[in-house]
């Protein structure tokens, strides 16, 4: 008999938190349906790494499951750069090609990783950590969890969830602090979108294009930047439907299902329930409201010199967490007036900055690799 | 796997001189950004026009000469 309650004796108080905490996360998924494909396996993960003397992980000379998908899966950086094969494979650049200079707002928009990156350092963190915490403002999780892992740091699991969570939230942090730094007048500005047709050479030179500028001046964002990018080279290239398919479906779903659980590795109690997360959520949501500001602000810089008037809360979009962060500021633009679409305009600053994000963390591994 | 990261101990501290050290990287990482996406815009404007209709039209033109 005693040996059936044996366990119990190993339990702490706070791994009993720990499922509090994974309980938040799954409810979060469920109920408010917050990144539900993350959160979840996420969530469920942080219960089954945190019973005592869990099987899923490793235990001495005891090889656990999660432990070793971890190593297969994140340490090595593969299921991050699966799924950006899935996201590359997703995402239609036609509205940015037809008008480049929307990636300008996508490069504004990574302002909060800097913004973040030094914040941090104030904060004591210790560079390349500060960096990873920084990289939250990519709202990317994939780029998130990439440069986490390249620079090993302790914090990864608090980033990944900040990551995630806030990229859910988007549709709530954004539309005050667009309104705190625009006036009605400039939200009111129409855009009007001529479509322009995008020649299949192009579309299919695009990719290679971006895999070799960034990875000439980013080398170690190569691996990010190339497999997003092949993604997409499979979805435009005409041949591979079938692949570009599986690739946005089975793929990403197959890694999706996979990534979160084996985030939960290092949701351990003792990693996790520090104070510190606590600071990094604060700092992840400094970089996600930076971001914003970043990009409208920009705009608004633009509109001094442009006689066309762009409507700055497009800026905002260049934050990278597709496609939510681009109806967000349709949305906003439809309140001001109901007969502003700015929607194509978003979402073109939307898919720069998905690259704009993934080109700033090649540009911190180079720096601090 | 973990029991490595258990003796990592983070204090909190402001550390002004470590901040105002990270402004260059942040200064350097915006200025990288919109220096690679300035060659990226350009790259694109110039993939656009080369596959334009009239871009065509003109090489064949050239080539009938």
């Amino acid at each position: 008999m005693q040996a059936i309650f044996e366990n119990f004796a190993n339990l702490t108080w706070q791994q009993v938190v720990m499922w509090g905490v994974g309980g938040v996360l799954i409810y979060l998924a469920i109920k408010k349906k917050m990144e539900p494909t993350l959160l979840l396996p996420m969530g469920f993960g942080a219960i089954l790494v945190n019973l005592p003397l869990s099987g899923a992980v490793t235990q001495g000379a005891e090889v656990g499951i999660i432990s070793e998908l971890f190593g297969m899966g994140i340490a090595n950086e593969m299921f991050p750069l699966l799924l950006f094969i899935g996201i590359g494979a997703m995402i239609d650049f036609g509205p940015l090609l037809s008008n480049p200079k929307l990636m300008l707002f996508g490069a504004a928009a990574q302002f909060g990783i800097f913004f973040t990156f030094s914040m941090a350092t104030l904060f004591g963190f210790e560079l390349k950590d500060a960096a990873s915490i920084g990289i939250i403002g990519a709202a990317d999780g994939p780029t998130s969890i990439f440069i986490a892992n390249y620079f090993d740091s302790y914090f990864m699991p608090a980033i990944v969830v900040a990551a995630y969570s806030y990229m859910a939230l988007v549709p709530i942090i954004q539309p005050p602090f667009i309104r705190l730094v625009t006036t009605k007048k400039e939200r009111q500005i129409r855009m009007e979108y001529e479509e322009k047709e995008i020649s299949t050479a192009t579309r299919i030179l695009f990719p290679i294009l971006i895999t070799m500028i960034t990875g000439l001046f980013a080398p170690r964002a190569v691996a990010l930047i190339g497999f997003l990018m092949f993604g997409n080279l499979i979805r435009e290239c005409g041949v591979l439907d079938s692949l570009s398919e599986t690739a946005q479906k089975v793929l990403a779903n197959l890694v999706t299902l996979l990534l979160g659980i084996t985030i939960a590795a290092r949701m351990h109690a003792e990693e996790f329930l520090q104070w510190y997360t606590l600071l990094i959520l604060g700092l992840g949501l400094i970089a996600f409201i930076f971001d914003t500001i970043g990009g409208v602000m920009f705009a608004k810089l633009l509109n001094l010199f442009s006689k066309k008037k762009i409507n700055p809360m497009i800026g905002a979009a260049g934050i990278s967490a597709f496609p939510m962060s681009a109806r967000v500021v349709h949305k906003m633009g439809l309140e001001e007036d109901n007969q502003n679409f700015l929607l194509m305009h978003s979402i073109g600053v939307n898919v720069s900055g998905q690259i704009a994000s993934v080109i700033a963390g090649g540009l911190i591994l180079t720096f601090l690799g | 796997m973990w029991m490595n990261f258990i003796d990592y101990q983070y204090r909190f501290k402001v550390d002004v001189g470590a901040f105002a050290g990270s402004l260059k990287w942040m200064a350097l990482g915006m200025v990288g950004i919109f220096f690679v996406t300035a060659l990226i815009i350009g790259s694109v404007y110039l993939l656009n026009r080369l596959s334009s209709e009239q871009f065509k039209q003109k090489l064949r033109r050239f080539f009938k000469r």
